[in-house]
């Protein structure tokens, strides 16, 4: 039997009732819906064409591709699209200083770019410049070589700035109406109802770790567990592959949580990379973990990819992962029989296989402290922006009283079936002052240690040189702090 | 005031109401249209089971060839044989060898994943090399020569010779490629196609449904970007969605994902070229000679055009006196490569600028030195023995080394590479000089269809397509500056076979001088018999004018003292019988070629411009950031400045994109490797350097288009080989003095991390 679920939510100021199926998209339904303003250009969260401002609680939007939303996930939702935004009888300011400026041609990417920026505003009521490119690095165009859309951009922010514009008018009238009852009818359930449609059974969206597991151990082998579905969409939109049931947890307010103490930090699996990006803790104790968070994705997949995820889906190139296992940390696994925790270095088996049971569900992450040090993560790729790494890497050390190195940790994705230790070099390393010898020397040794795949994303012989090149950098980075590096 | 007009669908666009195909003109019992695709490079089809695709609930339908009524050939304007489903035999990964047509998308993709196919594999041809090899040329080689190119070289200072391999280019337009297939009454078939070329749409579909071309109608309201890519292959997916209506006699719609677009229809064309350049001690140039060879794929589309604009761009901005360009076009066992902005300008460039720059640096002479010493002067012919009208390289790139201070930034990136060891920046120019038409000459020509209505505002179709270049914007100007009218007055419908037939596609950057002639012709026509009867209003009012006298202005009609309002003189021309629809028409004239000659006027004008890029380097990585951009460029009287401005930043980003970041391959097996924007990347908005600035420049001059204005759309594209340039310059700073970079194009970070390591180990050998 199939089921597909009963949703409730708004799209700008309807209330929209209906039934979606597992694997259908937020896309295809705004679009089925009538706005169709959201335009799908890649499917895979690319592109950022199919941009919405996915509200949570009032006041608070987060841009997503829609394209790789679970249509469940509306649940409980606020979708403001850009037919929300003005009409153009009566363009919002965002609308107008784009249509000014020339910043659009053939205007396909243009409905997602002014998504992109009203959640941008929405969020940050003094960004600049830097934070504008930033917020649009997950949006495409292929028309108008952005000038004119940069320029569009410094009239906004100069009319903010001077106060000619104030936030609270950039959101839509209709707005209070819609968390007026939204809030009044929360907790919503979905209620699933039964339908024959391909491809996949179900989709639970659990409110409860125990609602979860219970989904979970009825049919382990042929579920997945979904947190923000930035990797299972994709395969299921590109690839076409789908999942028999999915257990989406990022409802699940326990998961939420994110705890630190003098030894270590527990980030709940439900924290989003976003969120992590944001919090001052992160950066200030773990800056190689913000490092990497920053250079993964658009701030459309941070709103809602986790590390769980990464973590889960243990791609060899996952960055996260990456960072994490410079940082040493542990996963926690929970099943119905209980929850263990499992040293990150112990995680990964093979290409995709890792110490996880399929009954088993990421619930945290932890993180031990250790104060000073130096830790620093490099990511190299085609392009700066939104790009899977060639090779990315974390080193961690510490340094005692007399200038030595202890606890070091350096770790590689892109150079194996799964993100590992450098362990040799880090022996190499390990009670050593770093001069250009040791330099010469890591360098060797770490080379030595892998022997990288050839594929799409760069030549064997690329990611060797990358493999030892980026260690010099963070070994330069490290002595000079910065600079030249 | 037209001048300072915006796009106008640009509301529509910024609230999301403007609607693409397949967001209209839908039927609640629309059907949806999956391609079941060729996974072999080359081959015969031996079986194809398509039973458990059928036994889904909800597919209507399993087409083949064999389903074709009409003529199973596709092929445009040219002498190939490409069918619209092969029958037998497939000749590239990605090519469509039969429909699933069903009542939902999902059920459609499902049901083509379905159908498995068996084929007899035959060798496959992907290379330039194994095609030239197998004699696999589409046509013998094509000549143009000048001069005495041997005694050229037998006295030449100072020889450069080289190779460069150029890689594809996906498209990329934003919008994949579509059409909504309705059936109408009579049997015809109305096709909302993405298409930059209505006729060859209906050509097509009429030919291989075996109607005549009256009974399909083309419509095109606008284009989600397509930049070539729809200029002869939409007419594929035009083609399926028109026999699938006409099979099933319903409306039938189909989009390609993103995924399948990648991966089965045809780039820009790889070149492989080889290149030898003479030149005297002060760096004027003696000689050059060059082999371009491009990868055609397995249909000729548009490749012997494109071949053709390479080698009539060989010489560049440059003056050669002796000079010898051969071009070959291999056919392949690649989806066919086709039109891309440039059209294969940027390929014939590329070798010219990259010979000077070596012998610049061979020299000691500054690289814009040298590009000025050669760049034409008045009086001057190109190899093909056209002059080349109004040059203005020289100034341009005079204008350029003002624009970007040019002396003092060589300094400070000097400065900044003494100080840095693990990074080094580098400066590249290039001067641009394109020609201006369709090179197949009867392409040529515009037409307009203007009707004034009764309350006085305007209807107004012609035969450009828009796809974001705002061609209508520029046209329905052109319009409005004639009849001295406001721009809210006029409406510019979508591109229609009805309304304008026999259009040329919207392509050649010729968008808005042909069409906008053609308005212009038609507007002209309207303001005569208005100026008659505005003649016989004033003279009912006892006011005596003559025709000569009237000004047509800001929505009036004035003689001296005397005026009527737009509107006031429409109504009383139409009460006195005067015909207010007007067609007008526009061939651009001299254009001629004689291929075996390799002589004639393939251009009515040239446009002209030069940019300056600085770029930083990774030296340990190989990644890189563009840090400045300075373009100055030939607009003459524009039409509008904000819109040539986003032509060329567009154009810019994508050139650059092209030859650093855009790097799309194929395995043995034929196979594209980056499908999707996961692995093919382009340029982002955090790509674009805080100083990107481009000058506007009207020379004087005598060759220019519709009211002394020029084309816009390719030119500018030549300028993102500034961005390799510098990446090049670049990585010279970082070896010794006279060694050897071989940095591949495009320059990928992996690129420019190979041709430094491999410099170096050149270095200690
Ligand atoms: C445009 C784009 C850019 C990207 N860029 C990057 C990048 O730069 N670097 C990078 O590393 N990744 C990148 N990714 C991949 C992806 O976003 C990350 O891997 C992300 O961390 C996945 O998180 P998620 O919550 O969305 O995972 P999901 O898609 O929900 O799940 C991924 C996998 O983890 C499993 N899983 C999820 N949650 C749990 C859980 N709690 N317990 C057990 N298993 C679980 C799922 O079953 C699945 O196998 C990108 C993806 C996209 C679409
Ligand atoms: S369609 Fe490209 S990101 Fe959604
Ligand atoms: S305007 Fe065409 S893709 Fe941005």
């Amino acid at each position: 039997m199939f089921y597909a679920n009963q949703v409730r939510f708004y799209l700008n100021d309807k209330l929209v009732e209906m039934d979606v199926t597992p694997t259908q998209t937020a896309l295809e339904i705004i679009r089925a819906l009538g706005a169709t303003g959201a335009k799908e250009a890649c499917s895979e969260g690319d592109c950022g064409a199919c941009t919405v401002a996915l509200g949570l609680e009032r006041n608070r939007y987060l841009a997503v591709t829609s394209c790789i939303m679970p249509a469940t996930k509306l649940h409980g939702r606020h979708v403001i699209t850009v037919e929300g935004l003005g009409t153009p009888e009566n363009l919002h300011p965002i609308q107008e200083v784009m249509y000014r400026h020339h910043a659009t041609q053939c205007g396909f990417c243009t409905p997602g770019f002014i998504m992109s920026i009203f959640c941008l505003l929405a969020n940050n009521s003094q960004p600049d410049m830097a934070a504008f490119r930033k917020a649009l690095e997950g949006n495409l165009c292929r028309c108008t070589g952005y000038q004119h859309i940069v320029q569009a951009g410094e009239d906004l922010l100069e009319k903010l700035h001077e106060g000619l514009l104030s936030i609270s008018s950039l959101f839509p009238d209709f707005c209070d109406a819609v968390w007026d009852d939204l809030e009044q009818s929360q907790p919503p359930q979905v209620v699933p109802v039964s339908a024959g449609v391909l491809p996949s059974r179900e989709y639970h969206l659990c409110y409860s770790l125990d609602a979860a597991l219970h989904a979970l151990d009825a049919d382990p082998q042929n579920s997945r567990v979904i947190s923000g579905g930035t990797d299972l969409f994709v395969e299921s939109n590109v690839a076409r592959r789908f999942a028999e049931n999915y257990i989406d947890v990022q409802r699940i307010a326990s998961l939420h949580t994110f705890s630190m103490d003098d030894h270590e930090l527990t980030i709940g699996a439900g924290v989003t990379l976003e969120e992590l990006l944001q919090d001052a803790r992160i950066h200030v104790h773990f800056p190689l973990l913000s490092q990497a968070i920053e250079m993964m994705g658009s701030v459309q997949i941070r709103n809602v990819a986790t590390l769980a995820g990464n973590l889960g889906n243990a791609s060899p190139v996952a960055d996260g992962a990456c960072a994490l296992l410079g940082l040493d940390a542990s996963v926690q696994l929970t099943s119905s029989q209980g929850a263990r925790s499992v040293p990150l270095k112990k995680y990964y088996l093979g290409y995709k296989q890792t110490e996880r049971h399929p009954d088993e569900i990421i619930t945290a992450i932890i993180l031990p402290r250790k104060e000073g040090g130096f830790g620093n993560f490099i990511k190299t790729g085609k392009r700066h922006n939104v790009d899977i790494s060639s090779v990315s890497s974390a080193l961690s050390v510490q340094v005692d009283a007399s200038g030595l190195l202890t606890d070091v940790v350096l770790a590689y994705g892109g150079v194996k079936e799964y993100p590992a230790l450098a362990t040799q070099t880090m022996a190499l390393l390990q009670g050593k002052k770093i001069d250009e010898i040791l330099i010469t020397e890591a360098m060797a040794c770490v080379e030595a240690e892998f022997t990288p795949i050839g594929d799409v994303r760069g030549t064997a012989e690329y990611r060797s040189l990358l493999i030892k090149n980026q260690l010099k950098k963070h070994l330069l980075r490290f002595i000079k702090r910065g600079e030249d590096a | 005031m037209p001048k300072k007009t915006r796009h106008l669908s640009g509301k529509l666009h910024v609230t999301g109401r403007s609607l693409f195909i397949g967001e209209e003109h839908i039927s609640a019992d629309m059907c949806h249209v999956a391609v079941v695709f060729s996974t072999c490079a080359h081959g015969r089809i031996i079986s194809m089971d398509a039973v458990s695709a059928k036994a889904l609930s909800g597919v209507h339908a399993i087409i083949t060839a064999a389903d074709i009524p009409g003529e199973n050939n596709i092929a445009h304007g040219n002498n190939d044989n490409q069918p619209l489903l092969p029958a037998d035999t497939v000749m590239y990964v990605g090519q469509p060898i039969a429909l699933v047509v069903a009542d939902s998308r999902q059920v459609a993709l499902e049901a083509a994943s379905r159908v498995t196919v068996n084929y007899e594999e035959m060798p496959a041809i992907l290379s330039i090399d194994a095609a030239v090899k197998a004699n696999q040329l589409y046509v013998p080689p094509r000549k143009i020569q000048r001069g005495d190119v041997a005694r050229a070289f037998a006295e030449a200072d100072c020889i450069i010779e080289g190779e460069v391999k150029i890689g594809a280019q996906e498209h990329f337009y934003l919008e994949t490629q579509r059409c909504l297939a309705t059936p109408d009454e009579d049997g015809g078939i109305t096709l909302y196609a993405a298409t930059q070329s209505t006729t060859e749409v209906q050509a097509v579909a009429a030919r291989v449904l075996g109607l005549a071309n009256h009974k399909i109608t083309v419509d095109v309201k606008r284009l989600g970007g397509a930049f070539g890519g729809k200029e002869s292959q939409g007419t594929l997916w035009a083609g399926l969605a028109a026999l699938a209506a006409h099979y099933t006699h319903k409306s039938c719609y189909l989009e390609l994902r993103r995924i399948d677009d990648i991966m089965a229809t045809g780039k820009r064309h790889p070149f492989e070229n080889t290149y030898r350049l003479a030149c005297s001690a002060d760096g004027r140039i003696l000689g050059y000679e060059v082999i371009l060879k491009s990868n055609g794929g397995a249909y000729i589309d548009l490749s012997l055009a494109i071949l053709e604009r390479g080698l009539y761009h060989s010489d560049h901005a440059y003056f050669i006196p002796n000079i010898s360009i051969t071009g070959y076009a291999c056919k392949t066992n690649l989806p066919p490569n086709t039109a891309f902005r440039g059209f294969g300008a940027p390929q014939g460039i590329f070798p010219i600028e990259i010979a000077l720059q070596q012998a610049a640096e061979k020299l000691g002479i500054d690289p814009i030195e040298i590009r000025k010493r050669n760049c034409y002067i008045t009086g001057q012919t190109a190899p093909y023995g056209m002059e080349v009208c109004d040059p203005v390289g020289r100034e341009m790139l005079e204008e350029l080394e003002a624009l970007a201070s040019y002396k003092q930034l060589r300094n400070k990136v000097d400065e900044y590479n003494a100080s840095h060891q693990y990074h080094k920046q580098g400066i590249g120019v290039v001067p641009g000089k394109f020609g201006i038409s369709f090179t197949t000459g009867f392409l040529n020509q515009g037409s307009a269809l203007v009707w004034i209505y009764t309350d006085g505002t305007i209807s107004l179709s012609h035969g450009g397509v828009e796809m974001g270049q705002s061609v209508n914007a520029k046209v329905a100007s052109v319009v409005a500056r004639t009849l001295g009218v406001s721009m809210d007055r006029i409406r510019v419908e979508s591109a229609n076979t009805k309304r304008v037939g026999n259009a040329s596609p919207t392509a050649a950057s010729t968008g808005s001088d042909i069409n906008g002639y053609a308005a212009e012709n038609a507007a002209k026509k309207l303001k005569r018999r208005l100026s008659r009867m505005a003649v016989r209003y004033f003279s009912e009012r006892g006011i005596a004018c003559v025709e000569e006298d009237l000004v047509f202005a800001d929505d009036a009609v004035v003689s001296g003292d005397a005026r009527v309002s737009f509107a006031d003189l429409v109504n009383f021309a139409y009460t006195h019988y005067c015909d207010l629809g007007s067609h007008g028409y526009y061939f651009t004239p001299g254009i001629t070629f004689n291929r075996e000659k390799g002589r004639g006027t393939p251009f009515y004008y040239f446009v002209f411009g030069a940019a300056l890029a600085v770029s930083q380097v990774d030296l340990l990585t190989g990644e890189y950031e563009c840090k400045k951009i300075y373009i100055v460029h030939d607009s003459s009287q524009s039409l509008n400045p904000d819109i040539d401005l986003g032509q060329i930043y567009g154009a810019f980003v994508q050139g650059y994109g092209y030859c650093t970041m855009e790097d799309i391959s194929f395995n043995d097996k034929g196979q594209y490797l980056a499908l999707t924007p996961s692995t093919y990347k382009f340029p982002t908005i955090c790509d674009i350097p805080p100083t990107f600035k481009i000058k506007l420049l009207d020379l004087l001059r005598e060759h220019a288009s519709v009211l002394g204005s020029k084309a816009v759309g390719e030119p500018p594209f030549i300028y993102g080989l500034a961005g390799w340039f510098a990446l090049y310059d670049a990585l010279k700073r970082s070896v010794p003095q006279g060694s050897a970079i071989d940095l591949a194009f495009p320059a990928t970070p992996e690129a420019v991390l190979m041709a430094k390591v491999q410099s170096a180990k050149k270095e200690t050998v």
